[in-house]
């Protein structure tokens, strides 16, 4: 049925040839050939009559048509460049120390920065504390769009680009097309984050996960407020903990950070640059209204150690090939292959592993301790000054989460007395504690919801009601 | 007819068949652009080709040959802003569907347009969505039996030039993916000069789905679809000495066919045979 047209025109030898493994039998050539020399089956009828207009060649949807010179075409399998594999295989520390060194004659990987702000003592809110971290990690790109609490971050970020031009700023039409740009942008090479709360941070899943998917760095500050949906937008609460760990679709695992102060917002936001750049991976930052509007003392550093990726970008000329389907290591879309999905998810789980090495947590417990708290965000400075109003030395052991993702199961299952009650206070209806419950036996909770932060007296009371009950 | 010349083959990946169905015109637009981007003297790797879901996401991922990205349904040009604002001597092209550009991402579309970032857009209209069985969309005809509309499609289709015209857009063209007149070669123009165009461009194609939309609206082979497109599609040369009767799908009005600057310009045309 495939036919094969060679002729002499002008001793040139002119060649016509359907590929058969790539003709589908459509029949476009049939339509569109002027001089009819196909049939309605991808079949040549009519060799003598072409003309060698070469339309065959351009329209063949499949690119099965041969013609002249350049019948070599669509042969062989698909060669894609090392980049892709080295962009999928980043994020395992023994390929990225091997890059490491080779890289860091180009500016990439650690370097020590000057903070861009002058050292020393400062007395800013807790969004201006991020704003001050991400410059000072090298942040070049802010995508965002206006919510309570989370605004100033955006305006602070605005201005600061304007008045030392090192930043593109851009606000988009909606939380979805923030995070799409910034992942754009980071693709592209450069540092990029947005902020949102909680409303916004529902809107923005998706795209996270496709971060998750396709390794791209980048951060994403969410300044919680009370919900559920509009719910007291200038009020705290921590309820989208368990959306930050697990909000997308599919198990997409990503780095969770919670500062608990302003200093901590400036150390963790540089923290959470690092991260995301060291393991191409997006950071999500909670903060809370009431960290983020607190004016407090912060003490920057002259020099910062900051870590730029080691892996390719677009507009490098390398023909990099990302996409949000499963790929194989080479970023060639894998859409029905089980050992793909199976590698890859295996890859993501590893990378979150190696993270989980080095934990943010505050510790400070001791086998004596009749009464653990365990907390994250606002709620620790609370516990810490219920610990410190009740005066037991000895009795009562804290933990301050600070990475709640990967979570520090381990090192809480090790410091955490046997015999210790945990109590759990938290600004939701209880989600850090279904984590605790992994490691520690009933734990109890202490909720509260009003849209207010816990105060000290709570926890007080809640201490002293678990020891009536265990002196009993 | 210089392309026969032209080395546009080095913008497309060696390796497999396309993934698209038999009759499929998405491998031609594929073709079409790189025929077209070879003409515009730019280097592969001074191109990147964004693409959302769906078929039309397929097109540039996988086979052009320049940096490529994959992106989340409907999201397409929200990456594609990042990208041109960080590299803005990189020549950022979009190429998704209807269904991703015009339905779920209209959003992103009106504000790009708006915004007169220097992105060229490329919708490849099939009609409906391909890839998740033939469900009816924005831009499905009127009367237009698909999955979900067995009686036929209810709902005014989206006329995605005159969308993107009455935003301030200071470029538009519509052109079918397979020529239903001699040549493609104006096509191929006109995708060049959307391409070199300063600000927001854009482009679509009209490929019907032929397993689809063609099956279930008695085109079901590239025959009969040439015969739909040559009643829908009126070049704008020729709308003033049109008299040609429409086939019933078509009668809501004829596409205007060919290159738009102004809204003035498209309606000019459209008024005298264009849809409404």
């Amino acid at each position: 049925m495939f036919g094969k047209l060679t002729t002499k025109e002008n001793n040139e030898v002119v060649k016509l040839e359907i590929n058969p493994k790539l003709c589908k039998q459509c029949g476009w050539c049939e339509q569109f050939c002027p001089k009819k020399v196909f049939g309605s089956r991808g079949e040549i009828l009519n060799a003598e009559a072409c003309s060698k207009c070469g339309l065959c060649q351009l329209l063949c949807p499949e690119g099965a048509i041969l013609f002249g010179e350049q019948s070599k075409e669509r042969q062989g399998t698909i060669q894609f460049p090392a980049c892709n594999a080295l962009r999928s295989n980043a994020g395992r520390p023994n390929l990225l120390r091997q890059v490491s060194r080779e890289v860091s004659k180009f500016g990439l990987g650690w370097s020590i920065q000057r903070s861009l702000s002058e050292p020393g003592p400062y007395f800013i809110s807790g969004n201006g504390a991020c704003v001050r971290g991400a410059l000072d990690a090298g942040c070049q790109f802010y995508a965002g769009y206006p919510i309570t609490p989370a605004s100033e971050i955006m305006q602070d970020i605005v201005k600061k680009f304007g008045q030392t031009s090192i930043g593109i700023f851009i606000q988009m039409e909606d939380e979805i097309s923030s995070v799409g740009a910034i992942i754009g942008a980071s693709q592209t090479g450069v540092k990029s984050m947005t902020a949102t709360s909680g409303p916004g941070f529902s809107l923005m899943q998706e795209n996270i996960g496709y971060a998750v998917m396709t390794d791209t760095p980048c951060v994403i500050i969410n300044v919680q407020r009370a919900g559920p949906s509009t719910g007291q937008a200038t009020r705290p609460a921590f309820g989208d903990l368990m959306q930050a760990i697990w909000g997308c679709h599919g198990d997409s695992p990503k780095i969770v950070l919670a500062p608990t102060n302003a200093q901590e917002c400036y150390d963790l936001t540089i923290k959470a640059f690092n991260l995301a750049e060291m393991y191409l991976t997006p950071v999500i930052i909670l903060t809370d209204e009431t960290i983020a509007h607190l004016r407090e003392r912060i003490e920057i550093p002259g020099e910062i150690r900051v870590f730029k990726r080691v892996v390719p970008i677009f507009g490098d000329g390398q023909e990099l090939t990302v996409t949000g389907s499963t790929h194989y290591s080479n970023g060639l879309r894998a859409a029905s292959d089980p050992k793909a999905q199976q590698d890859l998810l295996d890859r993501l789980k590893e990378k979150m592993e190696n993270i989980g090495r080095h934990p943010i947590i505050d510790i400070n417990c001791h086998p004596e301790n009749k009464v653990v708290i365990i907390s994250c965000g606002f709620t620790a400075r609370s516990v810490a000054k219920a610990v410190y109003n009740l005066g037991l030395d000895n009795k009562i052991g804290t933990a301050v989460i600070k990475m709640l993702w990967p979570f520090p199961f381990k090192e809480i299952e090790n410091a955490v007395p046997h015999r210790a009650k945990v109590i759990v206070p938290e600004m939701n209806q209880g989600q850090l504690i279904h984590l605790i419950r992994e490691v520690c036996h009933d734990p109890i909770p202490l909720n509260q919801t009003d849209g207010l932060p816990i105060e000290p007296k709570t926890i007080q009371a809640a201490v002293k009601s678990c020891m009536e009950k265990m002196r009993q | 007819m210089k392309e026969k010349n032209l080395n546009w083959l080095r913008w497309i990946k060696n390796g497999q068949p396309l993934q698209f169905c038999p009759s499929c015109q998405y491998g031609t637009i594929l073709r079409l652009l790189a025929c077209a981007l070879e003409k515009t003297g730019l280097e592969p790797k001074q191109v990147m080709a964004v693409s959302g879901i769906g078929c039309a996401g397929w097109i540039t991922d996988r086979y052009l040959k320049t940096d490529t990205l994959h992106t989340t349904h409907g999201r397409p040009i929200s990456f594609a802003t990042g990208i041109k604002l960080v590299r803005p001597d990189l020549k950022v092209i979009v190429v998704s569907g209807d269904g991703d550009l015009a339905t779920i991402g209209t959003n992103h579309l009106v504000h790009a347009v708006r915004r007169n970032i220097n992105l060229s857009v490329f919708c490849a209209n099939n009609f409906l969505y391909g890839m998740t069985g033939g469900q009816a969309g924005a831009t499905t005809p009127r009367n237009a039996i698909t999955a979900t509309t067995p009686q036929g499609n209810p709902e005014q289709p989206l006329d995605l030039i005159k969308l993107v015209l009455s935003l301030g857009c200071s470029m538009a063209s519509r052109y079918p993916a397979m020529p239903i007149g001699k040549s493609p070669y104006p096509t191929i123009d006109a995708i060049v000069k959307t391409l070199k165009h300063e600000g927001f461009s854009f482009f679509e194609f009209i490929s019907p789905c032929v397993t689809h939309f063609g099956r279930k609206n008695e085109m079901p082979n590239p025959g009969k679809l040439k015969e739909y497109l040559k009643d829908l599609l009126i070049r704008k040369e020729d709308i003033a000495s049109s008299t040609s009767e429409p086939t019933p799908l078509a009668k809501n009005g004829k596409l205007a066919q060919g290159t738009f600057e102004t809204l003035i310009d498209y309606l000019r045309f459209t008024e005298k045979g264009g849809q409404q």
